[in-house]
């Protein structure tokens, strides 16, 4: 925002050299504070709940108890609910803070596999230009215009099945040749199967913008003189993409990193809301939202099941959108 | 211009039948089929429905004929609701749809629009930082937050609307706002952003310094060019909002058609899924294409493809 003072005086720079991306991040107040808020929410999602009361997490009889309530749970133990508790007699400060640790893991892996697929395809398209190019442009125009919800609604369906079957034959298959290590890494992801299906089902569509951004950017890059120097050298396509686009690209993929994971994990508590998100026993901020909707009505509204929540997640996006909007600024990436 | 409007028209077009026959494909081919389910049926009783719904035979020869019947207006009956044909399911919910999304759509444009310039003509001032940090929050939030809260707030504590159902128009306004509130503040974004860079050119300088009002040079002179991104984005934004939302639909209690897009997944009724897709599909290509035609008109100086 504030590019115009360069407070930054290094020796051997003049006060007239444009600042770089990183200069101008510094400057910007408010993309500090989001970091700040950002890494702070993801220390408290992340170490938080180890370190609380596991009783916490365990069912109680005090079901519904506002805020401030001293909570015996099912095994005798005693906390103070800050936050209340939930319909069964769990801690909603616990939960949302577990819970949003599943949705940033979902947030960050997603947004990752998205932008695995975009880059890969938008540099494609942009290096090879012609009928790749064509072809793949229109391809991004024809999911554009399919409504996503379909999608991706059609994509979990059918990846549902073929994942527990594929990893009842891993186990097995392990089982046979006597592999302990192997079988137990697989049990270890029984219970993850509905996360990891989230992750790659929202990944695979959400790759569209990123692609175009990239493709655009790659245009621009392979008009310049030392893409055209690499490729007098004689180096190969796929080389000058992996050595010389790449690296010139990275500042657009963390811009747009930042900018998808939002989107996920709105996506994710989306799909938690029609019941096809995270399974109970787990948790995440949109089966913590979900319940904190059916909790508001005519009779007795217990506001704190969706107030905290939502403060918490809506926090956390907004700084990361803020964090977002700061480095497309910075490093000005359209 | 005729040739550029007939062109992009065509492709258009194109589009429609690509995500169409695809959507078509991708039901047919993932696992779990319309007929599995209820209980295990001998092969001999699944190739009897298959016959039935006009499923049989290899899959080209099944979109071949599904496009034959679609393009004769008949969508065929549901795969799920028995008795009942798409277009009936279709005709009872598209206008109550219809009413909710259009609504949200004049709130969401002209919202975002007034709110996007006001913070633009006030540029890194509080009413800019407020509007805009407003804006972020209302698209990192879930309309099934914003639903209940409103409902919370305006129909529980403040009782000046009815919590849910769909009888009179005071039903209408609570979930058009809720509908509203993410797109209109992606729309004060665009609007926000582009109306900055408006306000940078030399032309506007030139009217500052003939000594016109502020008021003037805003709302005659860059209003008119900064509002040209806002109305690319307006056709897929209708194209969302006229077709529903199952989020909030069933939050207020609507029978609308949103919920058909995600029921008709869910239950493997796949004709249904097709009218619904259909209905999205033909709204967005023929709301492009007015946005194109308006664009045309709008902007003097864009002479495509010529």
């Amino acid at each position: 925002m504030s590019s115009a003072a360069p407070a930054i005086a290094a020796p051997g720079r003049a006060l007239s050299d444009p600042l770089s991306g990183w200069e101008r991040l510094k400057l910007d107040r408010m993309a500090l504070l989001s970091l700040v808020v950002l890494l702070l929410s993801a220390l408290a999602c992340f170490l938080a709940p180890p370190l609380m009361e596991t009783a916490r997490n365990a069912t109680s009889a005090a079901t519904y108890s506002p805020p401030g309530t001293v909570v015996t749970s099912a095994d005798g133990a005693v906390y103070q609910a800050w936050l209340g508790t939930d319909a069964s007699g769990r801690d909603v400060l616990y939960r949302v803070l577990a819970g949003g640790r599943v949705s940033l893991v979902v947030g960050l892996c997603a947004a990752a596999v998205s932008l695995f697929i975009g880059t890969l395809v938008g540099m494609t398209a942009g290096y090879y230009g012609g009928k790749v190019d064509a072809f793949l442009m229109r391809l991004v125009d024809v999911l554009y215009a399919n409504p996503r919800v379909l999608f991706v609604l059609i994509l979990i369906s059918a990846l549902t099945g073929p994942l527990s079957l594929a990893i009842n034959e891993a186990r097995e298959w392990a089982d046979a040749r006597n592999w302990m290590t192997l079988k137990a890494w697989v049990d270890g992801a029984i219970p993850y199967q509905r996360t990891i299906i989230l992750i790659f089902c929202l990944g695979f569509i959400e790759w569209l913008t990123m692609a175009r951004i990239v493709r655009g950017q790659v245009l621009v890059l392979k008009e310049q003189q030392f893409i055209a120097a690499a490729r007098v050298l004689g180096q190969t396509r796929w080389k000058i993409m992996g050595r010389h686009l790449l690296p010139n690209l990275w500042t657009v993929i963390l811009t747009y990193l930042t900018l998808t994971v939002p989107v996920v994990v709105l996506d994710e508590s989306f799909l938690s809301f029609l019941g096809l998100g995270i399974e109970e026993p787990a948790s995440s901020w949109g089966t913590l939202l979900k319940e904190g909707a059916s909790a508001v009505n005519p009779l007795i509204s217990r506001w704190w099941l969706l107030v905290t929540p939502a403060v918490v997640m809506g926090i956390t996006l907004l700084a990361l959108n803020f964090l977002g909007d700061a480095l497309r600024d910075a490093f000005d990436v359209r | 211009m005729g040739r550029f409007l007939l062109t992009r028209f065509l492709s258009l077009l194109a589009v429609l039948a690509v995500v169409l026959t695809l959507t078509f494909v991708l039901f047919r081919v993932s696992p779990g089929g319309p007929f599995s389910g209820e209980r295990d049926l001998s092969a001999a009783a699944i190739h009897e429905r298959e016959v039935k719904y006009k499923l049989d035979g290899p899959l080209w020869w099944q979109v071949g004929r599904w496009w034959q019947d679609a393009m004769q207006g008949d969508f065929r009956e549901s795969m799920k609701s028995k008795n009942f044909t798409v277009t009936e399911i279709l005709k009872q919910s598209l206008p109550v749809s219809f009413t909710l999304g259009g609504v949200a759509f004049v709130l969401a444009a002209s919202g975002g629009i007034a709110v996007g310039a006001m913070a633009a003509a006030r540029k890194n001032g509080w009413p800019d930082r407020m509007a805009m940090t407003g804006a972020l929050l209302a698209i990192s939030l879930p309309t099934f937050v914003t639903g209940p809260l409103l409902v919370l707030v305006f129909a529980l504590n403040l009782g000046w609307f009815p919590v849910g159902g769909w009888t009179s128009l005071k039903h209408v306004i609570l979930p058009a706002i809720c509908l509203a509130i993410p797109y209109g503040a992606y729309v004060a974004r665009l609007m926000r952003n582009s109306m900055v860079e408006v306000l940078g050119a030399d032309y506007i300088r030139t009217a500052r310094a003939k000594g016109l009002p502020e008021r003037q040079v805003i709302f005659k002179h860059a209003l008119k060019v900064a509002v040209l991104p806002v109305v690319s984005y307006l056709g897929p934004l209708a194209a969302g909002l006229l077709t529903g939302s199952v989020v909030v639909e069933s939050i207020f209690g609507i029978p609308g058609a949103g919920q058909h897009f995600v029921n008709s997944i869910l239950n493997k009724d796949g004709f249904l899924l097709m009218g619904a897709v259909a209905v999205y599909c033909v709204l967005l290509v023929v709301l492009n294409f007015v946005v194109d035609v308006l664009y045309c008109v709008l902007d003097r100086r864009i002479k495509l493809y010529e």
